[in-house]
């Protein structure tokens, strides 16, 4: 009798836009993102930096998670936008979200 | 915290601005929507029967609350405002100081260059850090933003420096001799429309705004301006306890900000 295999969950549907912003945060990709926002269900947002910001470099290592009305993280995203010599925060785009106070 | 007099708090800032607008010939004025300087808005608009004669200028590092952005681009409309970004634009090779002083103050030089003030309005207050406590009303930088704090004028019988050499400035700080808990009075007398983050949710609210970076909540239930003041009467913490630039050693504070860090 062939062994049984268990077969692997399902993994939650990725959404190329965000897959596309995290591969490469330029001003294009930030501006599909904001439309892509808009349209869906996202409610709260929230930055988290591991580092200090001795440079603006370290913005690298940072990300914000955005979530959905019952707080559950639906993505992550850089907090950046790198473009032909522009290197700048890009939270403005988050226009909209509200801060998610339930994290530390 | 000592509550003064508003109505003389108000009636010498409002001074202050008139005589600023008769002096020079291009003021700007700092805006970084927080309760401060959005309350030194109101009182422009008092100053000149409800406009701001002069342009905002917010100092964008990108990494502000988003909030905060709407907020910025609500008040502009309501209040027709000429606003203008300056945006910290910094190569990533570039190390140092945090990123608040060095892109704050580049930009804002950038800007002062390109636009040609002669004069900023900036909303600092004497009790938020003991190296602001020994700013002027009318304080004078020179051409690389450096001011000697040690060799200043005094500023007797209402006189004010307000001469510069080519590629000076002067700040103006109308709001010096105010308290947090003045801010928050005039707020409650006049309306005064605020950043939500401000205000309790979920238990925490900001004491102090900054970017999202250098900025922590504090725990609070306090939902209305009301519900603030009294908070405030009874709290021993100080305002900017939550931010974490202030954390410098206050000697580090004091040559950063001689040096043109704002």
């Amino acid at each position: 009798m062939a062994a049984k295999t268990k077969q692997a969950g399902r993994k939650p549907a990725s959404n190329p836009i965000v897959e596309r912003l995290n591969a490469s945060p330029t001003s294009a990709n930030w501006a599909a993102f904001s439309r892509a926002l808009k349209r869906s269900r996202a409610k709260y947002y929230r930055a988290f930096y591991p580092k200090r910001l001795k440079g603006k470099e370290d913005l690298t290592t940072a990300h914000i998670s955005i979530y959905d009305s019952a707080y559950k993280e639906m993505y992550r995203i850089p907090v950046f936008v790198r473009d032909k010599g522009l290197f700048e925060g890009a939270t403005i785009h988050l226009k909209g979200l509200l801060l998610n106070r339930k994290v530390g | 915290m000592i509550e003064q007099d508003l109505n003389k708090l108000e009636e010498k800032s409002i001074y202050l601005i008139r005589e600023a607008n008769a002096k020079f010939k291009k003021i700007g004025m700092l805006w970084s929507m927080g309760k401060d300087s959005t309350t030194m808005v109101s009182l422009v608009r008092k100053a000149f029967l409800g406009k701001v004669p002069f342009p905002v200028i917010h100092i964008d590092n990108g990494i502000d609350f988003p909030e905060t952005y709407k907020f910025r681009d609500d008040l502009v409309k309501k209040w027709n405002m000429k606003l203008i970004v300056a945006k910290s634009r910094i190569q990533p090779e570039m190390t140092g100081f945090s990123c608040c002083g060095s892109n704050k103050t580049v930009a804002l030089k950038k800007l002062m260059d390109e636009e040609g003030f002669d004069a900023i309005i900036v909303s600092i207050r004497r009790d938020e850090h003991g190296i602001r406590s020994k700013e002027r009303y009318m304080s004078l930088r020179d051409k690389d933003f450096k001011w000697n704090y040690k060799d200043q004028k005094a500023e007797l019988w209402n006189n004010y420096t307000t001469k510069t050499d080519r590629g000076e400035h002067i700040r103006i700080h109308p709001l010096l001799d105010w308290n947090e808990i003045d801010i928050w009075n005039y707020i409650m007398r006049y309306k005064v429309p605020l950043n939500p983050l401000y205000f309790s949710k979920e238990g925490q609210r900001f004491r102090s705004l900054g970017c999202t970076h250098c900025t922590n909540a504090i725990k609070s239930n306090a939902k209305t301006v009301e519900q603030i003041v009294d908070e405030l009467r009874g709290t021993k913490e100080e305002e900017r306890a939550g931010r974490q630039q202030d954390k410098e050693k206050a000697y580090i504070m004091e040559k950063l900000r001689a040096l043109g860090y704002m």
